[in-house]
């Protein structure tokens, strides 16, 4: 398990990272979302021990992370600016990889490489910045690692890359119990990914939730009624957004979905529809509730209110 | 627990890492070597054009290109190889590794130095092999050459872990430079501003610090480098407590480098400094190097230093005092790429004025501190005369070395130890003190048509080192005093043996095997010559005994404690048995056919030769005769053919010293051919090379 607990970081007098307090379990994949300064690869940074909080603590598996060579040795990370050592290729790389981690799986090593189609014996630097990418994840994930860190590495690739490297995350995380944390600044890179999110925002974590939970506890309906009404009339229902078209009603709820449908039935509605939300909608509508507009968090990333109904 | 230190791994990894500078390095550093035996072993093919001689083989005099050690190679290494924790994204990797900082560290630290090690050692022994199979020509002198290979080393190592020190501190390129030329060198700029300043103003300090490490010479990295400063003649590559102390040196940096890369933040990358207090000491220290030229200016306006003597000067210290100030801001703007930071650095040029006024105010307390300390007789415990270095001097556009009491003389190093503590001397030392700093207090140079000698003053609580002018009465009074003793005496009796104390022998124009049989005749028959004599071919400076033109030169050099030194032994009749062994040996018909030979072409060959003839008799001023053998007239080449006539005699006829044999007594040897510029030469303006060849 990756523990934060009251975790600040300052830069000078900057404060990146405000009281961060989040459990992500051990076999999980969590998605951190957020601006760009929002502070998420900082927390990454923190997560991996690369920076040290001033405050607070950072623990993976009940121990200090910084300056652990033990707890590190199960940590890979992919940084969002890759490094490689100069004029080397794949090959040369992996040398480097296994010279610090020592449980280097060089067979998935060449059995990715193939997988990915990346020639091994080609100068990295010939290679565009989306097989770097891939290139670096290939050693991350050929480092067998038990937390896998990914800081904006899905962002950019194609379907095929992207699916590819998901279903050998997935492997991972089934077969020996791994977890990944991955940040993005859009929410549609990681909604089939992650079963965790988390939001970050002005180095403060906003939200932080299992991804069924969202999805199920905050849901939106249709509804109609033959006689005039308004908001009032469901003022027993926990109502995130409302908006009233003549005698349709665009409704977002959070609550128990199937004892909300009952109460509503009960009300007689010429019209009940419920529809599912898009997990971008989902952190829209429970930013708002929070007093924030979605679009300052994720910048431009989500679509206005008229494409949401 | 072994990676808690050091990962083989990831050392294994780091010497990968740095392949290519490594052997490219190790490539340059080696053909640099090898040119010097090459040519020595080309002359020694062509025999036609090799004059068989004794050469001392160094390490340091016959590869120049071994500097490049830690002038180059050590830095490019230690760049290369820490220059992740520049770049946010490696550091960020390096951090995020399953390795402890410490054990990263000194995993590649250790990778650096073994490309050192594996250079220096490839570099110099393939030159080695050849000169050992050219062994019956040269002597090798083994521990001079271990010696300048552990200097060579330790200054290699030094450079590295300064590199290394300054990249814990700081995260960009041109920061790591600056730092690192900082911790290098401006602790002893500063001590070397300061004792240089002391010197010039008051002549007689004389740059004998209290503690011995703080000597230039201890720290081979910078006393290299600012030997160009202090115009010394010498090499540091020779003297072992400089490799030592600098060995020392660079585990202490590398322990310091070792504890801030352990506690270095990842953040820090790409930025010129940890924090602000880091920023603004860079900063000064930066502008405070450039502050040492007005603050050199303002103490010798102080006290008067007849160097400071145009008004032009004053101008020069507003100028230079301007220049600190754009430094400072320079260091700024090029660091933090900011006009905006310039502002806040304003505040802290106020330390800057506090450190230049501290500077100055130190050397000033100093300077009447040591003006105010005359102890009189009954004050002196006793007194030693030491060494000085040499100093370079300039006189009617030409440059010389002039040292009365060289410190790389054997003799005067051994010689320093005696105490003094005879009454007439502590008086002569006493007024001879007092009137120094009379002519000082008046603006005049401490001795006028006089010596200046350097003394250890043993007073009650404590030593003081001294100039003093010296009369030559006062020179004499010192050698009756010293000849009296017996320590004295034995100094000017005993020379090594070959091989003692890594002793070797060259003398002029004689091969190796001749040139030791010469020496140890020397050695049987020396103990039979009077004292007075004695001392005066083995150079002994107190009397006016010195042979300003030394007909046959014998250099024993050898190893005096830590220190590479020498005595410069003046073989002349009083050994007559080694005179006559001399003359023979270096009179072989060969040679002596080479100058025919060369006489006889010289106005067809391309080569320029000139034949030196040497008299006898060093008080003739026309002592020496130089002959251009290209140009000389009918008569002057009848006279050196019939010279060589007489000395091929030699070669037939038993020598006798007393037998009245005219030609011999005028010309003990001619010389032809390849010689070092020394000072002895006449021709230090334009300095020729000579083809030299004794007979």
């Amino acid at each position: 398990m990756i523990q934060a607990t009251d975790l600040s970081k300052y830069f000078g007098s900057f404060p990146a990272l405000k009281q961060i307090t989040c459990n992500i379990p051990k076999g999980s994949i969590c998605g951190l979302v957020g601006s760009n300064g929002a502070g998420k690869s900082t927390l990454l940074r923190l997560m991996t021990g690369i920076y040290q909080g001033e405050t607070g603590s950072m623990k993976i598996e009940n121990q200090p992370v910084y300056n652990n060579a033990l707890i590190k040795s199960k940590i890979a990370f992919v940084p969002d600016a890759l490094y490689f050592l100069p004029g080397s290729n794949m090959l040369r790389m992996a040398k480097f990889y296994r010279a610090f981690y020592p449980d280097f799986d060089t067979a998935r090593f060449e059995q990715l490489s193939k997988l990915f189609d990346l020639n091994t014996k080609r100068p990295l630097n010939t290679f565009s910045k989306g097989m770097r990418r891939q290139a670096a994840a290939i050693l991350t994930l050929s480092a067998r690692p038990l937390y896998m860190f990914f800081d904006e590495t899905f962002d950019g690739w194609d379907p095929i890359v992207r699916n590819l490297v998901k279903r050998l995350i997935y492997d991972d995380v089934i077969e020996r119990k791994a977890t990944a944390v991955i940040t993005s600044h859009s929410l549609r890179e990681l909604e089939d990914l992650c079963d965790r999110l988390a939001l970050i925002h002005k180095g403060r974590l906003e939200l932080e939730s299992d991804i069924q939970n969202l999805k199920t506890s905050l849901f939106k309906i249709q509804i109609a009624f033959s006689d005039e009404y308004d908001k009032s009339r469901f003022e027993q229902i926990d109502i995130l957004h409302y908006s009233q078209n003549g005698s349709v009603a665009k409704i977002i709820i959070r609550g128990d979905r199937d004892k909300i449908l009952q109460m509503l039935r009960k009300m007689n509605p010429l019209l009940l529809d419920t529809i599912s939300l898009s997990l971008e909608e989902i952190f829209t509508y429970e930013m708002e509730s929070f007093g924030y507009l979605f679009s300052d968090i994720i910048g431009g990333s989500h679509r206005n209110e008229e494409d949401i109904f | 627990m072994k990676k808690i230190f050091f990962s083989f791994s990831v050392y294994r990894d780091a010497f990968r890492q740095l392949r290519t500078i490594g052997i490219v390095g190790t490539c340059i550093l080696t053909l640099g070597a090898l040119v010097s035996p090459l040519l020595f072993l080309g002359e020694t093919i062509n025999k036609n054009n090799v004059i068989d001689y004794a050469k001392n083989v160094t390490l340091y005099d016959d590869n120049i290109t071994i500097v490049i050690s830690f002038i180059a190679f050590a830095p490019f290494l230690t760049l290369y190889l820490f220059h992740f924790q520049n770049k946010r994204g490696s550091s960020d990797i390096y951090h995020s590794f399953p390795i402890r900082r410490i054990s990263l560290f000194f995993s590649f630290w250790g990778a650096i130095v073994t490309w050192i090690v594996i250079a220096l050692l490839i570099s110099n022994s393939i030159p080695m092999v050849i000169w050992l199979s050219l062994s019956k020509h040269c002597s090798i002198h083994v521990f001079g050459v271990l010696v300048t290979l552990l200097n060579m080393f330790a200054s290699s190592v030094l450079v590295s872990a300064a590199i290394a020190l300054a990249m814990s501190l700081t995260g960009t390129l041109f920061s790591n430079i600056v730092v690192s030329l900082l911790i290098l060198f401006l602790p002893r700029l500063i001590i070397l501003a300061f004792t240089m300043l002391l010197d010039s103003s008051l002549p007689i300090t004389n740059g004998i610090p209290v503690i011995s490490v703080l000597s230039s010479s201890y720290n081979v990295v910078t006393d290299f480098c600012f030997s160009v400063i202090h115009m010394r003649k010498d090499t540091p590559f020779t003297f072992a407590g400089g490799g030592i102390y600098t060995l020392v040196l660079a585990v202490i940096y590398i322990g310091f480098a070792a504890y801030l890369f352990h506690h270095r933040k990842s953040e820090n990358a790409e930025r010129s400094a940890g924090n602000q207090i880091a920023q603004t000491i860079y900063r000064l220290s930066c502008a405070m190097i450039v502050c040492l030229f007005p603050c050199y200016f303002i103490v010798s306006y102080y006290f008067k230093n007849p160097f400071f003597t145009n008004s032009g000067s004053l101008i020069s210290i507003v100028l230079l005092y301007l220049l600190a100030v754009l430094v400072y801001f320079l260091f700024e703007l090029i660091t933090m790429h900011k006009w905006k930071k310039l502002a806040s650095a304003i505040p802290a040029l106020g330390i800057l004025v506090l450190m230049n006024l501290a500077f100055i105010f130190s050397v000033i307390s100093v300077y009447d501190h040591t003006l105010h300390t005359v102890p009189v007789p009954d004050e002196i415990r006793s007194v030693r005369l030491l060494p000085t270095p040499d100093q370079l001097y300039q006189s009617d556009n030409s440059l010389y070395y002039e040292n009365s009491y060289d410190e790389n003389n054997t003799l005067f190093l051994k010689q320093s130890g005696i105490k003094l503590k005879d009454p007439v001397i502590l008086k002569m030392i006493s007024d001879q003190l007092s009137s120094s700093i009379f002519m000082i207090r008046k603006g005049y140079p401490i001795a006028y048509d006089a010596v200046e000698a350097s003394f250890a003053i043993e007073l009650s609580d404590k030593t003081i080192y001294r100039n003093i002018g010296l009369s030559k009465l006062d020179e004499q009074l010192l050698y009756e005093c010293l000849s009296k003793k017996k320590e004295f005496r034995d100094i000017y009796t005993y020379l090594p043996d070959i091989g003692e104390n890594a002793a070797s022998v060259k003398i002029d124009g004689l091969n190796k095997a001749d040139s030791e049989k010469v020496y140890r005749q020397l050695q049987e028959e020396l103990p039979d010559v009077k004292f007075e004599e004695r001392y005066k071919m083995m150079g002994g400076s107190l009397k006016e005994s010195k042979q300003e033109n030394p007909s046959i030169h014998i250099s024993i050099s050898s190893y005096y404690g830590l220190k590479q030194t020498s005595i410069d032994f003046n073989l002349s009749k009083a050994v007559p048995k080694t005179y006559q062994l001399f003359i023979s040996k270096v009179n072989r018909d060969e040679n002596l056919m080479k100058i025919r030979d060369t006489l006889n072409s010289a106005s067809k060959s391309m080569v320029k030769s000139t034949l030196y003839v040497f008299h006898s008799d060093p008080k003739d001023e026309h002592s020496i005769a130089k002959y251009d053998l290209d140009s000389l007239s009918a008569k002057e080449a009848a006279y050196i053919n019939k010279l060589i006539d007489a000395l091929q005699l030699v070669k037939k006829k038993p020598f006798q010293i007393n037998k009245k044999v005219t030609r011999l007594e005028l010309i003990p040897h001619i010389i032809t051919g390849k010689a070092q510029i020394t000072k002895y030469d006449y021709d230090y303006e334009n300095p020729v090379i000579y083809y030299m060849n004794q007979i």
